[in-house]
């Protein structure tokens, strides 16, 4: 019933149902084919600027908020929002890569933040590989202890990870470490360009192989395993829905992403902010820019390509119009074509160094 | 205010007049348009209500007893108290069940 007739509402309605807060871009591993932009800057948003937005949302009926990064635990008003964020009502994921989720800071996400889930990221079945990826040596045992703890303590977690040329070999260990560890694995990707247009993540690509590999076991699992109806509800709670007229996604729709420096995006890869809440409210941003129409428009448009045939980019069976977008627009910049200023500043900051 | 466990089923048959009754620590829930949508984080499930369940966990979101409620529900919906109370008693028992609220005296 939530699916098909409160979500259609929340569509149909345009109502702000979910909002990802992008609290910071600091993290505290290095992962190669990180999306972030870490030369993005602007002014933070305060603790106070948070608790004007979380009220506003509460007011708008917002449900679901998820709190991630950079590594959002490493906000130094992270627990405060979090608190807030609880005390307001809302339904809250943290998406962490659980470096630094010790059993004191298990205890505090419970007891103060009481989120619904906290979703870690995992980059490997084998401290070798996860630890390549990260580009912290030790990260893949901290985290297999952390996630430990973090159930221990009572928090659901969930895993992600990111098929790569590098992890590829291990899709089915990786699935069986998470089954050994009793918690869900999804699989992300593709590998995109970082958010500033760069493609050196790319370079990372796994083999389109590896993604048949993924369905054909997701597929069987399906088949292998019935949840009971609560479980279902819950790993579903948070899946990308098909709206009804034919997407890409729900870009547009429903949802807010929100950087740490105020900048109000369609979506966390799409750039272009509708808005900065230095200068306007959620409220107004949501109700009266055009941009995410716009966005919605492009995510209608792109799956007119795919009537006939199943999406696919890089070899992942979906199609990103960020990922298409952000590469579109460093191939311009790199001829000549456009000048997108943010692009070219990054250049400038690149030929610098 | 000492909530009772859910671990147990609370008989509706002896819910006190001076009983309060609130939604559990454990509930999310917000306005879609009339219907609401509630979330327990605990369990995981989804719970969709409609108009009338949205104003019912409305009061609930506070301590409030089941007279209360009952008095609510005839100012807001215009409908008979002998009403009210049937339908109130059968709702607080699905409520229950689904581990929603809890009670104190």
């Amino acid at each position: 019933m939530y699916k098909d007739r409160i979500l259609r509402r929340v569509r149909e309605r345009r109502l702000l149902h979910s909002v990802s807060l992008e609290l910071t871009f600091q993290c505290n591993l290095h992962c190669y084919y990180c999306y972030n932009d870490r030369l993005k800057t602007g002014n933070m948003l305060s603790l106070d600027q948070y608790r004007v937005l979380l009220r506003d949302l509460a007011e708008m009926q917002t449900l679901f908020l998820m709190l991630t990064g950079g590594e959002p635990m490493l906000h130094p008003d992270f627990f405060e929002i979090g608190k807030l964020a609880q005390d307001l009502g809302f339904v809250v994921r943290v998406r962490t890569n659980g470096h630094i989720l010790n059993r004191d800071n298990c205890t505090r996400l419970r007891e103060e933040v009481a989120p619904y889930m906290i979703e870690v990221s995992l980059h490997g079945a084998t401290a070798d590989v996860h630890d390549r990826q990260t580009r912290v040596p030790g990260s893949f045992d901290r985290l297999l202890k952390n996630l430990s703890t973090a159930m221990d303590v009572g928090l659901r977690c969930s895993v992600v990870t990111t098929p790569t040329a590098w992890n590829e070999h291990q899709i089915e260990e990786m699935l069986a470490l998470c089954d050994a560890l009793g918690l869900p694995l999804r699989f992300q990707g593709p590998v995109g360009p970082r958010d500033n247009g760069d493609t050196e993540p790319l370079a990372l690509q796994p083999a389109q192989a590896t993604w048949d590999l993924i369905s054909a076991l997701q597929k069987q699992r399906r088949h292998d395993a019935m949840p009971s109806p609560a479980q279902d509800q819950a790993a579903d709670l948070f899946s990308e829905e098909q709206p009804e007229e034919r997407a890409m996604c729900g870009v547009g729709v429903s949802g807010v992403d929100i950087d740490p420096f105020g900048n109000v995006q369609a979506c966390m890869h799409l750039q272009e902010p509708a808005g900065n809440l230095h200068r306007q409210s959620i409220k107004d941003i949501w109700n009266h820019s055009p941009l995410f129409q716009q966005a919605r428009q492009r995510a209608v448009s792109a799956a007119k390509q795919f009537t006939d045939t199943s999406p696919r980019q890089f070899g992942a069976p979906l199609y990103c119009i960020a990922v298409e977008e952000n590469i579109r627009q460093i191939k311009k910049v790199r001829q000549g074509v456009d000048s997108a200023p943010v692009l070219i500043d990054y250049f400038d900051k690149i030929n610098r160094v | 205010m000492s909530p009772v466990s859910h671990n147990r089923k609370k008989d509706m048959e002896t819910l006190l007049d001076a009983e309060q009754i609130r939604l559990t620590s454990q509930v999310r829930f917000r306005a879609v348009g009339e219907e609401g949508v509630l979330v327990h984080l605990e369990n995981g499930r989804v719970i969709v209500v409609n108009e009338v369940g949205l104003f019912l966990v409305q009061q609930l979101a506070s301590p409030v007893t089941r007279p209360e409620l009952a008095r609510a529900v005839t100012r807001e919906f215009a409908v008979s108290a002998d009403r009210v109370q049937a339908d109130l008693q059968l709702y607080l028992e699905e409520l229950d069940r689904e581990q929603v609220i809890e009670y104190s005296t």
